[in-house]
């Protein structure tokens, strides 16, 4: 079984000091660590404005000249789940996936520089937006004997929107 | 596919996920005001080229979007991080 | 009843059946016509070694018969033979080799030389394993990525008790065999021994066994692909143990490759696991323990015994009485035109003929190294038949039959070859090709070495030669398994364009409109009204941080300090040997820093670019790509600022928005950055804003555009445009090496700046004498010559347009060339010769062809 969906995020980029970066505190969301300068914060679509004010008040404060971009609409996220998502995986990219380290899985995955986060019940691949599209087709086309459904867009708590 | 590049960021990925800059030069990248125009013209063109350990950068495009500096043995493709 | 088709007739399977046994038991005797010479070929090995039994199975060439599962409806023929395989003509080659001695093409053929095209047609025709078939639809297959700690090619007897080893010691594994578990094996001990290690092995967990999977390589990772009909599997393991075993060896005596002949393993496997008698009065040739259970099978299985020549001691183990056995002999000659019908036997005594028509010979093994040997052995290592020491084979005589059956290189061809002087195995190899066939040496290149060692003791000269991936045939749709269409980067408004009846084409990894219709109706629309285009595809950036403002002094070679909040500048990008390799805008931000815009093809590029140098210096400034978070697009013409204004509550008159500068404004309930830009030369404005609001803000122009008759223009119509403008695009009017002086954009470099990258290098550059130069010319028309038409002055060929195009509002053609400089000038007068093979006497001009005091774009 396989279902793949859009998955609707924020993500609110933040550039600054390596240092800086690890010992401050995002107020809210879910942290990522892109590059030792620049971290991620990822919420639900629904609480985009507040997200980023939220997120440049806090770190503005520590660091003054941090950059902190909206950078939403520069990626396209789709959410693979079900007990055949390992599988369907393992046929994209050769990103070892099930690795726990702590560490955000950056690579090329249906040939497009992509970042993977891993939850408990699927896999949600961000990719840059003018090839969303690319990622959506390749999926079906490669997994299309596991017979994959599209589900309806889910925000990034989960919910079903 | 098969070469292997150690990131410092995402971990040990192939290198068709890189951009090779290759050998990186003697004198880095300091713009120094002392250069003469010789030696920067050495810096820009020329290049050591050994049959051996060459310190190189790479660049994660399809990752991170870092570069990273290691050394790569050129007869045995052997790879040691950092330079 | 099971059946396939071979050659148009139905040919019985049963279970178990492959497509060789099959065949066999049909009567089909020859299987093949050899590479060069059209001989008869028949089944051999029986183990996918040898290249005898390669068919055309459903229209795939290259197919290995013997280790084939015949299925029923399958389509099989032999590829090669006229008027038929079983009667070739092609066969009288054989009686004209005299006239193709070894490397015969290097000698012959060479004039004259108009027939070689001929002589090619002819060559092809009679060579080679056959003709693809064309239509046969290739299967589309995936990848599919394995990580274990282990992976284990060859499922024998050693590769499972290596698995089952490794397993116990809680690794996790990867097993992979070219066949099914055991199948090469006749019914006997070995075979049940295989048969219990590969049911303990798959009770484990953490352990996966493919079947029917060949190993491509052992490539540095380490990584093996392996090729199998569901996937192209990559598997990524710790280490690497080769389990492949050996293969029983190829003997060399005149006659050796008549059907008929047949290798010990393979003639077993026939009578016993598929229960057809290889033959009906076999002479046997053993040396080895193994030699006697394969001898043993075939008794049993109904073949008469005419001769069994063994070594004296193994003979002793024998009943004479049941066995005719031959002591110490040597076979040197196998009789029969088109199968075995005699052979001569030497011993001691003398010679001997015994008529049969069955030869069975098992005379030891030889490893099947090849993956062993392409591998670093930091993380792979052999186990079982492949890294035992197995003998080295006797030095063959002149006239010993065939050497490598692959490329149908014979004994005397080697002979000849080192005589010419090719005297090692590298050498040997590339002038006879041995070992350069489907096989890979896996049947001579242990005769290779063996011949050479024999002639220079152990010296580099004899070294086995390099061995690399595949190790066994491989199809290109396994390579490209995975592989799909080319990778199309999209706008936000892609759909629009497509719904617009856009004419799309590739700008790089992009895919953007050419055109909407009428090209000329685009260009008039921005010239006379208003048009918008959609510049989405612009690399941009937020450049930020304490550093900003330094970082961008040193990376271009303009002046950034001066750049108040609010305005723009126009730069080059030059890389350190000065040569402009990109451009855009910088906007000043104020404190958040910079906004700057590069070419949608450098946009990737740049990021790379821009860190490379932050890190370098160690400046804190933070770089943020955001090319793909916003859109853009460029609303241009006399009446933009009224469409503008239509859509906006916010002032937009020239003082609001002056050119160069930019500011934010909300367009539409879209908020964006405008940037008042001159590209194409008319009054424009760069709307950049959140990509998922593109369509909302075209829509929105689109509409408002009615007022004025606003239609969109593509890549086509921005080509023309730009050109009336003198404007350069990087990359089409600029070579590799193009600095700034060489484009007329001398002002584009501030050499009064300390410091910027390329700086030295202009410094440098500047002493010398400029060789070439990108200067305007125009062409009075009509028509004018194509991108890309050679340039001639003097009747010398100077250099070539870069941009061309017949400018509508002036009425001839313009262009822009890259030309050589003499006498530290360029022709005033110039031809131009494109392919269409017409010439345009063109004449210098002013840089901007159109509205050169820039009226339109400051309005």
């Amino acid at each position: 079984m396989l279902e793949l969906a859009l998955l609707e995020a924020t993500i609110v980029a933040c550039y600054a000091g390596a240092e800086a970066l690890d010992s401050w505190k995002p107020p809210r969301g879910h942290a990522e660590r892109v590059a030792g300068d620049e971290l991620w914060i990822l919420g639900p679509r629904s609480e985009r404005c507040e997200l980023l004010r939220a997120v440049e008040d806090s770190l503005r404060a520590v660091v003054p000249g941090a950059l902190v971009i909206d950078q939403t609409d520069g990626w396209a996220a789709w959410r693979l789940s079900g007990t055949d998502a390992a599988h369907a995986m393992a046929r994209l990219t050769i990103l070892r996936l099930d690795r726990q380290d702590g560490r955000l899985h950056q690579g090329a995955v249906a040939g497009v520089p992509a970042k993977v986060i891993l939850t408990e019940s699927d896999y949600r691949v961000f990719v840059p937006s003018p090839v969303g599209h690319h990622l959506r087709d390749r999926i079906l086309e490669a997994c299309g004997d596991l017979a994959p459904t599209m589900g309806s867009p889910r925000g990034f708590d989960g919910s079903v929107g | 596919m098969a070469l292997m590049i150690p990131c410092p960021t995402c971990g040990l990925r192939p290198y068709t996920e890189f951009w090779c800059a290759g050998e990186l030069p003697e004198h880095g990248g300091e713009a120094s005001e002392a250069d003469p125009l010789e030696t920067d013209f050495q810096r820009v063109w020329l290049r050591r080229n050994v049959a051996g350990p060459q310190v190189e950068r790479w660049f994660h495009a399809a990752g991170c979007r870092r570069w990273l500096t290691l050394t790569r043995d050129t007869l045995t493709n052997g790879i040691h991080d950092g330079a | 009843m099971t059946a396939l088709d071979f050659e148009g007739r139905q040919v019985p399977v049963e279970p178990g059946d492959s497509v060789a046994s099959a065949l066999f038991r049909a009567g089909v005797r020859v299987f093949s016509r050899s590479f060069k010479y059209r001989r008869p070929r028949g089944l051999y090995c029986l183990t996918g070694d040898c290249p005898n039994c390669q068919l055309v199975v459903d229209g795939e060439p290259a197919v290995r018969a013997c280790v084939t599962p015949a299925r029923a409806g399958q389509r099989v023929e032999r590829p090669t033979g006229w008027p038929s395989p079983d009667r070739d003509v092609g066969s009288l080659l054989w009686h004209l080799r005299s006239l193709m001695p070894v490397g015969f093409y290097y000698k012959t053929m060479l004039r004259p030389r108009a027939l070689w095209p001929m002589a090619e047609r002819v060559i092809r025709r009679l060579s080679g394993v056959g003709p693809v078939a064309r239509d046969r639809q290739p299967v589309r297959r995936e990848r599919l990525t394995h990580y274990a700690d282990c992976c284990v090619i060859g499922g024998g007897i050693a590769g499972l008790a290596a698995a089952l080893a490794a397993s116990d010691r809680g690794e996790s594994i990867l097993l992979a065999d070219e066949g099914t578990i055991g199948e090469k094996l006749a019914p006997g001990p070995a075979r049940t021994r295989a048969l219990e290690l590969h049911d303990a092995l798959a009770r484990r967990t953490g352990v996966t066994i493919l079947e029917r999977a060949t190993a491509v390589g052992v490539y540095e990772g380490p990584l093996v692909p392996i090729a199998a009909d569901d996937f192209l599997h990559l598997v990524l393991p710790k280490r690497v143990v080769v389990a492949t075993g050996a293969v029983e060896r190829h003997p060399l005596f005149v006659g050796n490759d008549l059907p008929g002949v047949w290798l010990g393993r393979g003639a077993a496997r026939m009578a016993g696991a598929h229960r057809v008698a290889p033959g009906r009065e076999m002479v046997f040739w053993g040396a080895t323990e193994e030699s006697l259970e394969s001898l043993e099978v075939l008794r049993r299985a109904g073949v008469v015994l005419k001769g069994v020549v063994l070594p004296v001691g193994l003979a002793r183990t024998l009943n004479p009485a049941e066995y005719p056995l031959i002591a110490d002999g040597e076979i040197i000659e196998a009789r029969g035109r088109s199968r075995v019908r005699s052979v001569i036997v030497r011993t001691t005594s003398g010679e001997s003929e015994i008529a049969c028509d069955l030869l069975v010979v098992s005379l030891g093994l030889e490893a099947r190294s090849s993956l062993l040997r392409q591998a670093n052995p930091a993380f792979v290592t052999g186990t079982g038949d492949v890294v035992e020491p197995h003998g080295v084979p006797p030095e063959p005589r002149r006239e010993a039959g065939c050497f490598c059956l692959c490329e149908d290189v014979f004994t005397k061809d080697v002979a000849d070859a080192w005589g010419e002087g090719f005297q090692s195995t590298e050498l040997l190899k590339r002038y006879t090709t041995a070992t350069m066939g489907p096989c890979q040496g896996a049947m001579c290149h242990r005769h290779l070495t063996g011949f050479v060692e024999a002639r220079t003791g152990p010296a580099p000269a004899s070294r086995a030669t390099t061995a690399r991936p595949p190790a066994r045939p491989i199809r290109l749709e396994d390579l490209a398994a995975g592989a799909r269409y080319p990778l199309e980067y999209r706008t936000a408004l892609h759909d629009r364009h497509l719904g617009l009846g856009a004419t799309m084409e590739w700008t790089g990894v992009w895919k953007r409109p050419e055109r909407y219709g009428d090209v000329l109706e685009e260009y008039r629309a921005v010239r006379e009204r208003a048009s918008i285009m959609d510049v989405s595809t612009l690399g941009k950036y937020r450049i930020a941080g304490p550093d900003a403002t330094e970082f961008l002094e040193r990376l271009y070679p303009c002046h950034v300090k001066t750049i108040a909040p609010g305005r723009s500048r126009y730069s080059l990008l030059l890389n350190e040997a000065g040569y402009v390799f990109d451009d855009g805008l910088i906007c000043a931000l104020g404190p958040q820093g910079y906004y700057v815009t590069v070419t949608s093809g450098g946009a990737d590029q740049a990021e790379g670019w821009f860190r490379d140098w932050a890190e370098a210096w160690s400046l804190e400034v933070h770089i943020g790509n955001v090319t793909a978070t916003y859109g853009a697009i460029n609303l241009a013409g006399p009446r933009a600022r009224e469409v503008l204004a239509a859509l906006t509550s916010e002032p937009v008159d020239n003082t609001a928005i002056p050119y160069n500068q930019h500011r934010e404004v909300t367009i539409a309930g879209v908020k964006c950055r405008v940037l008042r830009v001159g590209f194409v030369g008319e009054l424009s404005y760069e709307l950049h804003h959140p990509r998922l609001e593109s369509e909302a803000l075209w829509d929105a122009l689109l509409e408002a555009g009615k007022l004025c008759g606003l239609v969109p223009h593509g890549l086509e119509a921005l080509r023309l445009l730009r050109l009336e403008k003198g404007h350069i695009i990087v990359g089409q009017d600029t070579d590799f090496d193009a600095t700034p002086a060489k484009l007329g954009l001398d002002w584009a470099a501030r050499m009064d700046k300390r410091e910027f990258v390329g700086r030295s290098a202009l410094e440098r550059l500047g002493r010398l004498e400029r060789d070439r130069e990108l200067v305007p010319y125009r062409f009075p028309g009509p028509g004018a010559p194509l991108d890309g038409a050679q340039v001639l002055a003097d009747g010398e060929r100077i250099g070539y347009l870069t941009s061309s195009r017949f400018s509508p509002v002036l009425g001839h053609g313009i262009a822009l060339a890259l030309v050589k400089r003499t006498n530290g000038t360029v022709p005033s007068t110039i031809l131009a010769e494109d392919g269409s093979g017409q010439r345009f006497e063109g004449t210098r001009a002013q840089g901007a062809f159109y509205d050169p005091e820039g009226v339109r774009l400051r309005a």
